[in-house]
């Protein structure tokens, strides 16, 4: 059968012509996005400052798919506690290299200046359709700091069920971590003497993520993750040390911390999302996680998205944590008792945290969205691995202190 | 326009809102009294009723039938706007009742673009024809008042006459998503993303006739004044404007088992159910 | 842990009905995504990691840093 026009450019002009005058303003298709983020991070006079600016760009294809590429900077620089028990003697130590040394007051939680970092991270991904439910996304990433560097890559397939309203997801990711501690990785439960002395370590963690997305209704929408983490390596923070106490709870001597090598997490997490009053988003999540390490932990969240006039909203946020110790947390250990891994690293401790945060953010035209957050985050630590027989004595210090954290993130976003 | 009428804009609060969609039904409101061929007061009644008289059309009429007569050529006389006295014999009602050959062939006359005579401004038709715009009428619609709302107002806005839509440009957070509804929920629906131009659909999702296990589609073939028997049960094409969508998905169902191939030789983007 | 999860899956597959897709019109506002601000929650799951002992639960664990 004969054809008439081809290119069907007779109709096309036609109808132009019908319509009568020049066609509406031909836009552009904006196929990229850029976003960007910056955090200010600080835990209050003399401990760590941190800033982090983030900057992503994602590419829509045309087959449906994406490429997307982020890179992120992360200075760090401020006092950390390095594991040692508070005590009622000032307490001097040397830093990881070696080269110097800082001091604790007495009952003061003994905290590490030394750290200045400056770590770079870059991430590479591509989702691509197949089909009109399926979707394959594979993705690299990589980031070094001078005494840490890590590289790993992995895939999630999803499909959609019930017309897009089911999505199930499946996902694996392995890393492979390079650890080259300054000073030298110390032997675990050595004392510490100096620095540690050791050879360069490594870590490798592989994950597993199970997904399923349901819509529930017009407006609401929720989710549920199983995920699953092994690490398997060097899994010791090769600068933190624990107390070795007297009866009176006077440090002795220090000896390296000594955590074992694999860990196994799990994790169950539920998000669930609804619109309401016609204007506003309420999201509400759980974590649950639980680990071989003897460590529990609950998460709780909620955001409340007010919306005005369609071009800025104000969301107040809260945040519950919950985190029970390590089996081999210990604020400090009796001098002669028996061990066979220890860490007085505060985060395996027992504590729980609270975060109260509000953000803002506006759509102005120009397609730039910009956004701003502050956040107040604080940890209440609650007591556990007190030795047996020191343990009256170090209950009298503050073993378990808070921390107080504030956040600011600024975030702009918008598509080319 | 007997189908829900939907205005979309990106960023307006309630007030700018209201006047818009005000903007867009008395757009919609204007066309549908002035073609439709329901009225006894519009430019229509008085064609189909002029007993073989010349009837003098308004500018904005006249660039329709224009419209129409090429779209008659282009389309090998398969899109023809007097095609309409065929309702009398056919009525789509999912039962049954399929006319008799002698029923359909006494229509026939009264059938045919070469029937009539026009010359911008007049148009004659043979006592007993009839003009319909049913075929073009909304998708124009549609394309007029973006133009209106356009106007109007600097938000990116998306109009929608029962499946029949055209947008401006695309909202801040990224394109138009438009899902076609593909018939049966076990079949897949897929998402179309517009940042401007226009999609319409031609089906016959509830408009057909069941006799003997042969299903009737509702889209007549105006040279034998049947169906075109096995055309698609649905037709959605974007292009530019609403009329060229709306136009190419027709001719498509007109083509019936050609219609995939119609589509791909006029390099649109376009789903067909069947 | 395995019952929390069965009770929550048939809680999802009790309480919903197929919502079409001319009706995902709230379901598409940016605001209604799982992740609104995909930087902002890895900001912030990169505090959590470098302060707590969890991570992941939404995505992957997280890592890739000296900070735990």
């Amino acid at each position: 059968m004969q054809l008439k026009d081809p290119k069907g450019g007779a109709i096309a002009a036609a109808a132009l012509t019908l319509l009568g005058g020049a066609t509406p303003s031909q836009a552009e298709e904006k196929r990229w996005l850029f976003d960007t983020a910056m955090l200010f991070y600080t835990e209050g006079a003399d401990r760590v400052y941190a800033f982090e600016p983030k900057l992503a760009a994602t590419l829509d294809l045309r087959n449906g798919g994406a490429v997307n590429a982020g890179f992120t900077v992360d200075v760090l620089t401020g006092a950390s506690p390095n594991g040692a028990a508070p005590s009622n003697q000032p307490q001097t130590f040397t830093t990881p290299s070696g080269n110097s040394s800082f001091t604790a007051a007495p009952g003061e939680l003994p905290l590490d200046p030394s750290f200045k970092d400056t770590r770079f991270a870059g991430e590479l991904g591509y989702t691509m359709p197949f089909g009109d439910a399926n979707k394959l996304n594979v993705h690299g990433n990589a980031s070094t700091e001078y005494d840490y560097r890590s590289l790993g890559g992995g895939a999630t397939i999803s499909r959609d069920f019930n017309l897009h309203d089911t999505t199930v997801s499946l996902g694996v990711n392995a890393s492979r971590d390079s650890i080259n501690p300054v000073g030298g990785a110390p032997t675990p439960l050595a004392e510490k003497t100096g620095a540690g002395g050791g050879p360069d370590q490594s870590k490798t963690v592989l994950d597993g993520l199970f997904g399923v997305t349901q819509v529930l209704s017009t407006t609401s929408l929720m989710q549920v993750n199983y995920s699953l983490s092994r690490s398997t390596g060097y899994l010791n923070d090769p600068y933190k040390v624990v107390s070795v106490v007297d009866a009176d709870g006077d440090p002795v001597r220090y000896l390296f911390e000594s955590r074992p090598d694999s860990r196994l997490k799990h994790a169950a997490f539920v998000q669930y999302k609804k619109f309401v009053i016609d204007r506003d988003v309420l999201e509400v999540s759980y974590r649950f996680m639980t680990d071989d390490w003897g460590i529990d932990s609950h998460t709780g969240d909620a955001t409340y998205r007010f919306n005005f006039a369609g071009t800025h909203y104000l969301e107040p946020h809260l945040r519950w944590y919950r985190q029970s110790a390590a089996d081999f947390y210990r604020v400090a250990l009796d001098d002669g008792e028996p061990v066979t891994y220890a860490s007085g690293d505060p985060r395996l401790g027992a504590f729980d945290g609270v975060t109260v945060g509000l953000k803002y953010g506006q759509t102005s035209w120009g397609n730039l969205q910009w956004s701003t957050r502050l956040e107040y985050y604080k940890q209440i630590g609650r007591v556990d691995g007190l030795p047996p027989v020191a343990g009256a004595a170090l209950d009298k210090l503050d073993v378990a202190p808070d921390l107080n954290v504030i956040m600011l993130t600024l975030g702009a976003r918008f598509r080319y | 326009m007997a189908s829900p009428c939907t205005v979309l804009a990106d960023g307006a609060d309630d007030a700018e809102l209201a006047r818009l969609v005000e903007i867009a039904r008395r757009s919609a409101l204007r066309i549908e009294h002035k073609w439709s061929r329901y009225r006894d007061d519009n430019i229509v009644h008085r064609i189909n009723h002029a007993q073989g008289e010349a009837i003098t059309v308004d500018d904005e009429t006249a660039r329709l039938i224009d419209y129409a007569a090429l779209l008659w050529r282009e389309s090998e006389r398969r899109f023809d706007i007097t095609s309409g006295v065929l309702r009398r014999a056919w009525r789509f009602d999912g039962s049954d009742r399929v006319p008799d050959r002698e029923t359909v062939a006494a229509l026939l006359p009264l059938v045919g673009w070469d029937k009539v005579t026009w010359r911008s401004p007049q148009l004659r038709l043979a006592p007993g024809m009839e003009i319909d715009f049913g075929g073009i009428g909304k998708e124009y619609a549609v394309d007029v008042t973006l133009r209106e709302l356009v106007a109007a107002t600097d938000k990116p806005v998306l109009v929608n006459f029962g499946g029949d839509l055209a947008a401006s440009q695309p909202p801040r957070d990224g394109p138009w998503r438009v899902g076609i509804d593909s018939g049966a929920p076990d079949r897949p629906a897929p998402l179309i993303k517009l940042d401007q131009g226009a999609i319409a659909t031609s089906g016959d999702a509830r408009r057909f006739l069941l006799k003997d296990g042969v299903r009737y589609p509702h889209v007549l073939d105006p040279r034998t004044g049947w169906p075109v028997m096995d055309a698609p049960r649905a037709v959605t094409v974007a292009a530019t404007t609403c009329i060229e969508a709306g136009t190419l998905s027709t001719l498509a169902m007109l083509r019936g088992a050609e219609a995939e191939t119609f589509l791909q030789s006029r390099g649109c983007d376009h789903h067909v159910v069947r | 842990m395995a019952k929390i999860l069965c009770s929550v899956l048939l809680l999802l597959l009790a309480g919903c009905a197929t919502v079409q897709p001319w009706q995902r019109e709230t379901l598409a506002r940016p605001d209604m995504e799982l992740v609104s601000d995909p930087l902002q929650a890895s900001l912030d799951d990169h505090v959590y990691f470098s302060k707590e002992a969890s991570s992941g639960g939404r995505s992957f664990g997280g890592g890739g840093c000296g900070c735990n």
